[in-house]
Order: structure tokens, then C-alpha cells, then sequence
């Protein structure tokens, strides 16, 4: 009988390759940026074949923001806990953590 | 042209009572993907500069018709009315169009969609609609779909299909008569009996078929398949060239190299 619906990783496959060009404009920083997104974004394809939403793009936003909303709350615990130790040295810059 | 459309529909409209004009108007108006200007006809033959509302006569019948206007190599002059059917020919079927298409109809009223070739993928169609309305569930929800994977299903589909007011698309119709499993006399007795179907069902509402040239290793023996579904129809387009076969404008089509031609 063969497949009549796109499987939600095609989805996200063909919706990637649709900004391709976009990302192709982008600065080579800017396109790492990107690829995080869409690779947060795969993290949830389960959940998005199992919301089977007319738009898939939709919840693939969504699943984008999910991260990033979750990686705001990382850091804004990591805020509190650091502005609460009085005395204690400032974290250490995040970039400077990344490049190390 | 929009008086050859008016015309048209003045026939199907008989004794041009109100009432059949204004059912005739409303399937025009909410079958169609309308863009464009429309006009005002009365059944005196004069018709009025472009209005932006529709209006009714008192007295007599009025037919409105709009003009509808595709972009790129599918600029058709008119839309179909009831009682013929419409045939695309494209490479795929014509199956970016045709969704397109059941998006542009599904915002103005119900859709019946008979997929015979698995060309039905509703997430372009959920997108196509989206662009236009903001209510993308209930747009969706006009659209009937209905498979088949064998040509037998296909006849089933269509002589089990009833006979409603409802623009009714048929995308790849032929993709399972040329089945190398299926014996060309019987693929051809199936088509007869499909044409009539789709005849009668053309003659409520339109009816669009889309259709493929056959794959080059049945080329020869099915295409007359193909020519036959060409006859059949009333109007034909073709994808990426000038419309082809509808009254009043003739372009060239896409022909074949000389392949055999079957009875049918």
C-alpha cells in the first residue's frame, strides 16, 4: 500500500532544507546558531509526530523554543544560585567556559 | 471569455428561473478558487462593467461569474463548469498544482478529493491554506479524501461516489491502470467504465483530473490510456505549456512521438 503521510523526520528534513538559503546568507557564527536550533529542535520529533499538527513547522518553532526557554532557566538558576553565595568569586564567563 | 462562461452557464441554467441561476452562481462562486473581477450577466446577453459584490435581479435569471486567474504557466481563462471535466497533464501529475488547487477550493467551500496515485500530501495543502485563511481546521475539515491503490478501487471510488454538489478533484488517475500487473484490455474496459462515472459526476459540480504520461518502459503500450482520458475531457492543460484544447484559444501540447494508437 505504501506511505501516504510523510513521517515527521521527513517533515523536519524537507523544513530544514527549505531554509537552506537562508542559512547560506547567514554570517558563519550566525549558521552555527541555526544549527542548534533545528538540532533542539530534533530532540522532540517524537513528540511532534505524536501531536500530528497540520503545520509541522509549528511545533518544530515550538520544540526550539522549548530549548531555549529550558536553557534560560538553566541559567537563571545558576544566576540565583551565584548572586545567594556572598563572598564567593562571580561565575566564570560562559563563553570563556565554552572556549575552555 | 467571461461572456462564453456566461453562456455557458445560462444553458445549464434552463429556463433561467432564479433559483437554478443562483444555485448555478453558487457553485460557480464557491467551487471555484475565484480571483479576479466579477461581472454581472443578465439573461438579456448584456453584461455590466466588474461589480465588487454580487446582486440579484427581481425578475429573470442572473448568472455572476468571476474571472479566475492562476499565475505562472497556468493562466486559465476560465474555470470549468459543470458538465465537463478538466484534465491536467504534468510530469508528476500535476500534483503541486492540484494541491494548490484543493487548498484555493477548500477555503471556499467543501472538497471531495479522490487520490489514485498517493499524490494527496496535506501538509503542502495544510500550508497552502494556511497562507490564506486563518481558520486552517475548518478549511481542512471541507476536504473529503478517499484512496485507491488499484484500479479496481478506482472504479469502485468513483461508481460508489454520490452524486453532490461538490467540486471533486481526481489526482492521478491513471497511475494505477498502467500497471504492468493489469492486462491493457482490462485496463481499458476499467477507464470506459471510470469515464462514465466521472461524467455523470461532472455533471453536478467540476471535476478536475490530473494525470501523467506513462513511464517510458510502458510508454507504448499504455499510452493510449492516456489519449483516451484526453478525449474524454473538456478541457486540457497541460504543465509548462500554453493551454491547450479550451474553446476560444488554442495552444500547442506537449504530443507524444508517434506512439501507437489503440482502440478505445
Amino acid at each position: 500500500m505504501g506511505r501516504t503521510l510523510p513521517s515527521a523526520t521527513q517533515n523536519f528534513l524537507l523544513e530544514e532544507e527549505s531554509f537552506s538559503r537562508f542559512r547560506r546568507a547567514l554570517r558563519r557564527s550566525d549558521q552555527l546558531a541555526l544549527d542548534e536550533l533545528f538540532v533542539a529542535a530534533r530532540q522532540h520529533l517524537a513528540a511532534a509526530a505524536y501531536a500530528a499538527h497540520a503545520l509541522p513547522m509549528e511545533v518544530f518553532l515550538l520544540a526550539m523554543l522549548l530549548e531555549e526557554h529550558k536553557e534560560v532557566r538553566r541559567l537563571r538558576t545558576r544566576l540565583e544560585q551565584a548572586e545567594t553565595l556572598p563572598g564567593q568569586p562571580p561565575p566564570p564567563d560562559l563563553e570563556s567556559e565554552e572556549d575552555g | 471569455m467571461p461572456m462564453m462562461i456566461h453562456k455557458m452557464a445560462r444553458k445549464r441554467a434552463g429556463l433561467f428561473k432564479l433559483d437554478t441561476a443562483l444555485l448555478l452562481t453558487k457553485l460557480m462562486i464557491t467551487s471555484a478558487p475565484w480571483d479576479g473581477k466579477v461581472f454581472l450577466l443578465r439573461n438579456d446577453g448584456n453584461h455590466h462593467s466588474p461589480l465588487n459584490s454580487c446582486r440579484s435581479s427581481p425578475t429573470g435569471g442572473i448568472v455572476i461569474c468571476r474571472l479566475v486567474h492562476y499565475p505562472e504557466s497556468m493562466n486559465l481563462p476560465g474555470f470549468p463548469l459543470s458538465g465537463s471535466l478538466a484534465l491536467l497533464i504534468g510530469p508528476h501529475a500535476a500534483q503541486a498544482r492540484m494541491l494548490d488547487l484543493a487548498a484555493r477550493l477548500a477555503v471556499g467551500g467543501p472538497l471531495r478529493v479522490f487520490d489514485c496515485g498517493n499524490r494527496f500530501n496535506v501538509y503542502p495543502v495544510a500550508r497552502a491554506i494556511r497562507s490564506r485563511t486563518a481558520d486552517l481546521s475548518q478549511a481542512l475539515g471541507r476536504i473529503r479524501l478517499a484512496r485507491a491503490f488499484t484500479c479496481y478501487q478506482v472504479m469502485a471510488l468513483l461508481e460508489e461516489a454520490a452524486d453532490e454538489a461538490v467540486s471533486t478533484l481526481v489526482l492521478d488517475l491513471l497511475a494505477t491502470f498502467y500497471d504492468e500487473d493489469v492486462r491493457l484490455p482490462e485496463s481499458q474496459r476499467l477507464l470506459r467504465r471510470c469515464l462514465v462515472q466521472l461524467r455523470r459526476l461532472g455533471q453536478a459540480a467540476p471535476v478536475i483530473i490530473s494525470a501523467r504520461p506513462p513511464k517510458p518502459i510502458v510508454y507504448a503500450e499504455r499510452i493510449g490510456l492516456l489519449e483516451a482520458l484526453r478525449t474524454a475531457a473538456g478541457a486540457v492543460w497541460e504543465e509548462n505549456i500554453k493551454l491547450a484544447d479550451f474553446p476560444a484559444e488554442q495552444g500547442p501540447g506537449i504530443q507524444p512521438e508517434s506512439p501507437p494508437r489503440l482502440d478505445f
